[in-house]
């Protein structure tokens, strides 16, 4: 009995010591709350609102809108739009104005040039878009084949995990080969991802023009990062982000469901009651993950594109590339010297009131 | 008699109390695998199809770079067991090697680490885990991994749900850009001195990032160090110039 009773105590003692390990250890296990990116955006501040315009033939940039760099210069590039949505590639610099914290700066700091871009491919590999990888894969390798010889191009694949599957590279061949390497994940690491591809990928501001096409539903639970850190991050790195969602795809798909559940009898309604109510959900994460993307793309300077099928991604890569290739590069020396780190809302205007153009809110400063 | 039987009941209950324990930890302690840890249960004896298969059940977070294969292989990692790793670092499927664990069931039909990832390899999605030692079967209505399957489940199944890295306790938290570094002509000639087989090394070559330089000088060198025609062409394939 005594030997019974000390056994007893002893399974007691074990038990309760593995449940106060297992209290220690939950902070760990609890999943990193995401604050919700909306009013974070919000906090960086919309991007500039664009006029309409007018189409203008094509025309190279002359010889003559190239001038030398300074130090000191900050470099944004900038998509014109005429009042139908066309790009417009005939523009000098006297067509635009640029203004910082309000103040406008002088035209003769301002410069307009063609430069290679280097571009990251990213690619979410979770279940959302895992059985459509196919599709990304023509997408992508359309959208190399459209870049200028001097570009760059980069992999990275996100799921649970952030990989770079191929480091910068002009070889179209070696990202083809990257492309094959792309499996399918579970989760979505979005914030995470595009943080660090500001970061490891891009790092310190140079000259080159710098973007980010990502494929994504930007549905993120498991983030460490916020958007708004992803977004600042990317406006440090002075990157441009187009993004690819297949939001629109997954809403139709849900919304298709969502109808069979409901054009069934009553009974049938009430049994499927939580399934349609996961639907409903699902729809609705949706909507908040587009208008999110929508202002993170926005605010870079880059645009949110929302194919209707993934049968449509060869069509939308080739847009992002054409765009890329009718992208301004605009330089100029801001009046305000001081290097305190601070963020500097910049806004451009056009002569032709009727041009759309379309930039990254504003940069930071360097700081000594 | 009067002794032995409170004596057994009481060892009984000690070595049970301690198996569970032991257990509790272990599920606890699961974050990512490593380097380090598969060195350790090289070194505790644990046979190579043991560690392949803990290998297939964990989520990796192995460096793979040439040194540390090196390393590995010096620590007396088999190359089976690093091309386990590779193959579950790269989300493929284990590869059934020669000799005698190729025959084992597990490899044949129970191992397929993309079930994990909601992909079972009959093309059906298995939405939240894998499972074993049954015959399970859900597919999706939508194939939008919705979780609206129709399934017919037969038999025991042992589901193993899949958390995400935060809740597990794993690799969640902070993220960092997982880089695999491109091969170049010197890790070519430092796999083949730390004497990986040809198929091992080609494998490499086909499922990796590559920079090599194949001047005419270079081929010379590469082929005095012992880098056979076979492990050429691949590196000429991977390069593009076989076309």
């Amino acid at each position: 009995m005594i030997a019974l009773l000390v056994c007893a105590a002893l399974l007691f003692s074990v038990a309760s010591a593995q449940r106060r390990g297992q209290q220690r250890t939950k902070p760990q296990a609890k999943p990193t709350a995401t604050p919700k990116p909306k009013t974070e955006l919000e906090t960086m501040g919309a991007p500039p609102p664009v006029p309409t315009l007018k189409k203008q033939p094509e025309q190279e940039v002359s010889p003559g809108d190239v001038v030398s760099v300074d130090t000191t210069e900050v470099m944004f590039p900038v998509t014109v739009r005429d009042p139908d949505g066309r790009l417009v590639n005939n523009l000098t610099r006297n067509d635009f104005r640029v203004f910082e914290d309000n103040a406008p700066q002088p035209l003769s700091d301002l410069a307009l040039r063609q430069v290679p871009v280097d571009v990251v491919l990213m690619v979410d590999a979770s279940s959302s878009v895992a059985s459509n990888l196919d599709d990304f894969r023509r997408a992508a390798q359309g959208f190399v084949a459209r870049l200028q010889e001097d570009d760059r191009v980069s992999l990275i694949k996100f799921d649970d995990r952030v990989q770079l599957l191929q480091d910068w590279t002009k070889s179209r061949f070696q990202f083809q080969r990257a492309l094959n390497r792309i499996e399918p994940g579970v989760f979505t690491r979005f914030n995470d991802a595009l943080l660090l591809a500001s970061k490891d990928q891009f790092g310190p501001v140079t000259k080159s023009r710098r973007a980010i096409i990502v494929l994504s539903d930007g549905i993120d639970k498991i983030s460490a990062a916020t958007l708004s850190t992803a977004l600042q991050a990317l406006i440090r790195s002075q990157v441009t982000v187009y993004i690819v969602s297949n939001t629109q795809i997954s809403r139709a798909a849900k919304l298709a469901e969502l109808d069979t559940l409901l054009g069934r009898s009553d009974a049938s309604v009430r049994f499927n009651q939580i399934q349609i109510d996961n639907l409903r959900a699902g729809m609705k994460a949706l909507e908040e993950s587009e208008q999110n993307l929508d202002q993170l793309a926005q605010a870079t300077g880059g645009r949110l594109y929302v194919p209707k099928s993934f049968d449509a991604l060869e069509s939308t890569y080739a847009e992002v590339a054409d765009e890329l290739r009718h992208q301004y590069a605009l330089y100029f020396t801001p009046l305000n010297k001081a290097r305190d780190g601070s963020f500097r809302r910049v806004r451009i205007e056009m002569t032709n009131s009727s041009f759309r153009p379309q930039t990254r809110v504003g940069y930071f400063a360097p700081k000594s | 008699m009067k002794s032995f039987f409170p004596t057994t009941v009481l060892t009984f209950c000690l070595l049970l109390g301690a198996a569970s324990a032991y257990a509790q930890n272990t599920q606890q302690d699961q974050g990512p695998m490593t380097n380090a840890e598969v060195v350790k249960l090289v070194k505790a004896g644990f046979k190579e199809k043991t560690i392949v298969l803990i290998i297939a059940s964990r989520v990796p977070n192995f460096d793979l770079t040439s040194d540390r294969m090196i390393q590995l292989k010096r620590n007396g990692v088999s190359e089976n067991i690093i091309v386990a790793m590779l193959a579950r670092q790269e989300g493929n499927d284990i590869p059934a090697s020669d000799g005698e664990w190729s025959d084992d069931p597990f490899f044949n039909s129970k191992l397929d680490p993309k079930a994990e990832g909601g992909k079972a390899s009959d093309g059906s999605t298995n939405i939240f885990g894998s499972n074993t030692g049954s015959k399970a079967r859900s597919s999706s209505r939508t194939g939008n991994g919705s979780a609206s399957g129709d399934s017919q489940l037969t038999g025991s199944a042992t589901v193993r749900i899949l958390k995400p890295p935060t809740e597990a306790g794993g690799a969640g938290g902070s993220a960092k850009l997982e880089k695999t570094k491109s091969l170049t002509n010197e890790s070519i000639v430092e796999l083949v001195e730390a004497g990986f087989s040809e198929g091992t090394i080609i494998r490499r070559i086909e499922q990796s990032p590559v920079e090599f330089d194949l001047a005419a000088n270079k081929l010379e060198e590469l082929k005095k160090r012992r880098v056979t025609d076979k492990m050429i062409a691949a590196m000429r394939a991977a390069m593009g110039e076989d076309k």
